[in-house]
């Protein structure tokens, strides 16, 4: 089967399939409309419980030791953090993909390549640490999902050799430590290893963070030009820095004012600016903890 | 009825049935497909402000639709709805390989991540680019995923193609 056999089969299938009746767009708006009620009503709880919580958080911080803290998200390890699973990739035997080390998808979900993403967020946090708050409770929305976590993702194998060529994903949920109750933001570090298709132009290279696209411009900074998209079109993320090494490791820094990607409307906690300014963000790419392999 | 739930009907009414013909084959089966219609509007509805701004709805739209479908793969929710091995509209197993039905069984039990690469890019015709922005990955990644999807129904086609044509032979 080629391409455009599985292009004709698929519309064979749609022509031969028995449709249902079309949907109710009634329906549809009254479930979409009941949804924003229970955003609006949970956010208005939030709000109500937002004084006792920053009660509790500041027991807390009174009694604990500062700086220790436990590597907390996907790619972490132990008994009672179970890797996500994919389902299928896991169930299905029959698939000829051929995963590294093991592994049932592109995550390593422990061993060296998950330490090394583990030491990208500790190397975040510790980036952040001047202005920022590291808020490592924070959920996904309808998940038990961290949002401060790593990932260490296979991407694919490059040149004749078949090197691996690796991505890290970390993020840390943070707010402000001048206004605690100041809303909810996120600031990330994406690593392509050596081997990766990006472009060695910074301004080229940039806007391709998630495709979120944008103006670029470059900056100086510590004697290196970086690329800089202060707005995106993608409204997930409010400042994309982008930098490449000589050896081929790409290495963006991200921030958003929302601590999540979930759209809506603004009044969920975010924050109300983006976390960081640009000029606080932007060394932050040459750090040269984040230049792995 | 305010003007964003007018707005709102009338897009349901144009682009749901298309969006959950691309719901039905990633997931396989139309009860899932209109669940997932239904979340992915319901998200839209939610963020209607915001997206209306921009000419690219139909890209957020069929972006929110993918991404609802692999989170709730990677959520464990389908395993715990799926209380038997084949949905009811499963195609009947005594179908033809010459039938496309075929097709879509196979499609099934293609992983989901190559499953949505291939759906984006053959049923919805999405270029390389636009599918690598939808599933928020790089194109090389697309490409990869692209070639192990088609390969692996290759081999799911021609594994279901063999016991079946051994069954008409001692018929």
């Amino acid at each position: 089967m080629n391409e455009q056999e599985l292009r004709d089969g698929l519309r064979q299938v749609m022509a031969v399939s028995s449709q249902p009746p079309t949907m109710n767009p009634n329906t549809a708006l009254d479930a979409a409309r009941r949804a924003h009620k229970r955003r609006r009503a949970t956010w208005a709880g939030a709000g109500a419980g937002a004084a006792v919580v920053a009660l509790a958080a500041g027991t807390v911080f009174a009694l604990a030791p500062s700086g220790d803290s436990l590597p907390i998200g996907p790619a972490a390890s132990g008994p009672g953090l179970a890797p996500p699973s994919t389902g299928a990739a896991e169930a299905d035997g029959s698939t000829k993909t051929s995963w590294p080390n093991g592994q049932v998808d592109r995550t390593a979900r422990n061993g060296a390549r998950a330490d090394t993403a583990d030491a990208v967020l500790a190397a975040l946090k510790a980036a952040v640490a001047p202005t920022l708050a590291v808020d490592e409770k924070r959920t996904y929305p309808n998940s038990d999902a961290k949002v401060t976590g790593s990932q260490a993702s296979f991407e694919d194998r490059a040149g004749p050799d078949k090197q691996e060529v690796w991505q890290y994903l970390v993020t840390v949920a943070v707010t402000s430590k001048s206004a605690p109750a100041g809303g909810t933001g996120r600031v990330m570090a994406l690593v392509y290893t050596p081997g990766n298709t990006y472009p060695a132009d910074v301004c080229q290279l940039t806007p391709k963070f998630w495709g979120a696209g944008g103006q670029c411009e470059t900056k100086v900074v510590q004697g290196k030009t970086v690329g800089v998209v202060a707005k995106p079109e993608d409204s997930r993320v409010n400042t994309v820095v982008g930098y490449r090494y000589d050896d081929g490791t790409v290495v963006f820094v991200a921030q958003s004012k929302d601590p999540d990607n979930e759209e809506g409307s603004p009044a969920k906690g975010s924050m109300a600016t983006p976390p960081l300014t640009i000029d606080q963000l932007a060394p932050m790419v040459l750090n040269p903890a984040f230049k792995v392999t | 009825m305010t003007d964003r739930d007018t707005a709102f009907a009338d897009y349901f009414a144009a682009r749901a049935d298309a969006m959950r013909r691309t719901a039905y084959l990633l997931c396989g089966d139309w009860h899932r497909a209109e669940d997932l219609v239904q979340v992915a509007f319901t998200k839209l509805y939610l963020a209607w402000r915001r997206v209306t701004r921009h000419d690219a709805l139909d890209a957020y739209a069929r972006q929110t639709l993918v991404r609802t479908f692999l989170s709730e793969r990677r959520l464990g929710w389908f395993r715990k709805e799926s209380v038997t091995g084949d949905p009811a509209d499963t195609p009947i197993s005594t179908v033809g390989p010459e039938d496309r039905m075929v097709l879509h069984a196979a499609l099934k039990q293609v992983p989901p991540g190559q499953r949505a690469v291939l759906v984006l890019r053959y049923w919805e015709d999405m270029s390389v680019e636009e599918t690598a922005k939808t599933l928020k990955c790089s194109t090389g990644t697309v490409k990869s995923q692209a070639a192990r999807g088609l390969q692996t129904l290759r081999d799911l086609l021609t594994d279901q193609m063999t016991p079946t044509f051994d069954r008409k032979r001692t018929s």
